[in-house]
């Protein structure tokens, strides 16, 4: 090698560190850049919050009011109806039994599925992505085991959404370790996460449940669901967004991030026994600090089930969900499944909305 | 002390050493791994568990003790090692209860693991484990504890069950006494 070759060389090496420095200084900076965004974003959502405290010490116990569907014992069936005129954007039904397990059974080549939760059981149309055609419809609601039940709608009329916005009910109980920086951070995401179906979040307000230390951790899935109807009787009679969506925040449910009530629950019916969704908040924590990322993408797993929305798909490929345009998967897991990265997917870290779900999302009772 | 290390050191190897042999059952930790990230709590029995492979138990200890990994996912392995049973296990969740830095709420989730898995096969340990964490400063590793020696349901595990009613003051443990006493709850909240 010259002398001149190896002068070149090293100017080369020289400038190529120069680069490498100048580019690492930038990524730094563009990291930075993120991180200062994304906590501006953070801090935005946080100062839109609004605060109250109810003490549920001081709150009389809500009595469900249950109205008979038979009069005599024995296997109960009881047909219903309801118009879908040109103008009805979504028509939810929700029946509630005061001391058995109710079902609804919808008409033969109905796209949507009913979900049965033991004592209460719910649809709402659309649960697909096909215009419902206007007329009547009919339904049934049996009582295995039960002698009575409420059976209630929602409606929700006018033009057919193309956009819309979500307000949340935040039910915090005191000493669930839910921090206000982890809360707007799960927000952050949940508002992103949203925004792929056009749904804007409105306003969200957090309600710091005291006198409820004896329900900050259920001992079990069973007992969590008792912990839940009692707070959703108590809460939805008079919430602060009338049309909110519901989350009850708990300290630790074993085994369990987050559930909804039901498919969907009993959105905007106020005293239901299932009327939202339950986050488990120890669950998000991690030894390095808490997880406001998973939090947020939990929050709108569980809200998703509780306007309505399936899993795509379930983890052995037996079922999916009715919406026509999520991918379907014959079983398996997040990376080899075409809908593992569907926020509705059965495991995983998935972060999109279809369409056909947006289209569910924003004809939902309690979206405006 | 120097005995909670050299079990650790065993533990650890023995850990490592099975995962290396474990390769003969390539997607297991994969597997394990979506289960417990699963949204909604999959039920597995032991035989589930096993079917994705021998040592399955490696790789929930693994998941268990992986920092990174949110503590749910960490309490739905210490669930699945309750589950599946044997020596690792048992090892693992005992020198989890018995280390001295752990977070409440995976110490908590510990001991009822301890409890659920092996109180039929070692009842004098798990309550030799247990009873002490009734007086822990933080009332979720109590209430982990109250749920473990009420899966026992032996005399002793309910003689300490009822000296602690006696001062716990804190209503969710409290509430966890009752019930493991077989008491009813009487309309406290």
């Amino acid at each position: 090698m010259t002398e001149r070759a190896r002068e070149l060389g090293g100017r080369m090496l020289a400038l190529s560190a120069a680069f490498g420095i100048l580019a690492g200084s930038a990524a730094a900076q563009d990291k930075s850049e993120v991180e200062g965004a994304r906590q501006a974003r953070i801090a935005a959502m946080a100062s839109r919050i609004e605060y109250q405290t109810r003490d549920l010490s001081t709150l009389a116990p809500v009595a469900p009011v249950v109205n008979p569907i038979r009069s005599q014992p024995g296997p109960a069936i009881r047909s219903f109806t309801f118009d879908w005129a040109s103008d009805t954007v979504s028509f939810l039904v929700y029946a509630e039994s005061g001391t058995g397990s109710v079902g609804i059974t919808l008409e033969p080549g109905t796209p949507e599925r009913p979900n049965s939760y033991g004592a209460w059981a719910s649809f709402v149309f659309p649960g697909v992505d096909d215009p419902v055609p206007p007329g009547k419809y009919s339904f049934d609601v049996t009582g295995a085991g039960s002698d009575a039940a409420v059976v209630k709608s929602k409606s929700r009329r006018g033009a057919q959404p193309s956009s819309g916005t979500l307000d949340l009910n935040l039910f915090v109980l005191e000493g669930c370790g839910l921090t206000n920086q982890g809360l707007a951070e799960a927000l952050v995401v949940f508002a992103e996460v949203m925004a792929d179906a056009r749904i804007k979040l409105g306003k969200v307000s957090v309600v710091t449940v005291t006198g409820a230390a004896g329900l900050l951790s259920p001992g079990s899935f069973g007992e969590a669901n008792g912990t839940a109807a009692a707070l959703s009787q108590q809460f939805t009679v008079n919430p602060p967004n009338t049309l909110g969506a519901n989350l009850f925040f708990l300290k630790n449910v074993p085994d369990v991030y987050g559930f909804s009530q039901g498919i969907p629950v009993a959105l905007g019916i106020p005293g239901a026994a299932s009327g939202g969704v339950v986050i488990s908040v120890d669950t998000h924590n991690t030894d390095r600090g808490f997880d406001g990322r998973e939090l947020g993408l939990t929050m709108v797993h569980e809200t998703g089930h509780s306007m309505g929305l399936y899993h795509t798909s379930e983890r052995d490929g037996s079922q999916h969900d009715t919406i026509n345009d999520t991918p379907t998967c014959a079983g398996g897991s997040e990376a080899g499944c075409p809908d593992g990265t569907n926020i509705m997917f059965w495991s995983g870290h998935g972060v999109d909305l279809s369409e056909g779900q947006g289209y569910v999302l924003r004809r939902s009772p309690i979206v405006h | 002390m120097a005995r909670a290390l050299v079990v650790r050191t065993v533990l650890m190897m023995a850990v490592l050493g099975a995962a290396a042999a474990a390769s003969s059952a390539p997607g297991t930790r994969e597997s394990v791994r979506e289960i417990l990230g699963a949204r909604h709590p999959v039920t597995m029995t032991a035989e589930d568990w096993r079917k994705l492979g021998g040592d399955v138990d490696v790789y929930l200890i693994e998941a268990a003790a992986d920092t990174a990994l949110r503590y749910g996912v960490r309490q739905r392995a210490m669930s699945g090692l309750a589950a599946v049973g044997g020596p690792r296990a048992k090892e693992f969740l005992r020198d989890t209860i018995q280390r001295s830095k752990v977070a409440p709420e995976l110490l908590s989730t510990a001991v009822h693991a301890y409890a659920k898995g092996f109180a039929k096969s070692d009842p004098d340990d798990v309550r030799l484990v247990s009873v002490p964490l009734l007086d822990h400063v933080d009332w979720v590793v109590r209430q982990g504890a109250v749920r473990a020696l009420g899966e026992m349901g032996t005399k002793e595990a309910g003689e300490a069950l009822r000296l602690r009613q006696t001062r716990e003051t804190h209503p969710a443990v409290q509430s966890a006494l009752r019930k493991a006493l077989g008491q009813p709850e009487g309309g406290k909240r």
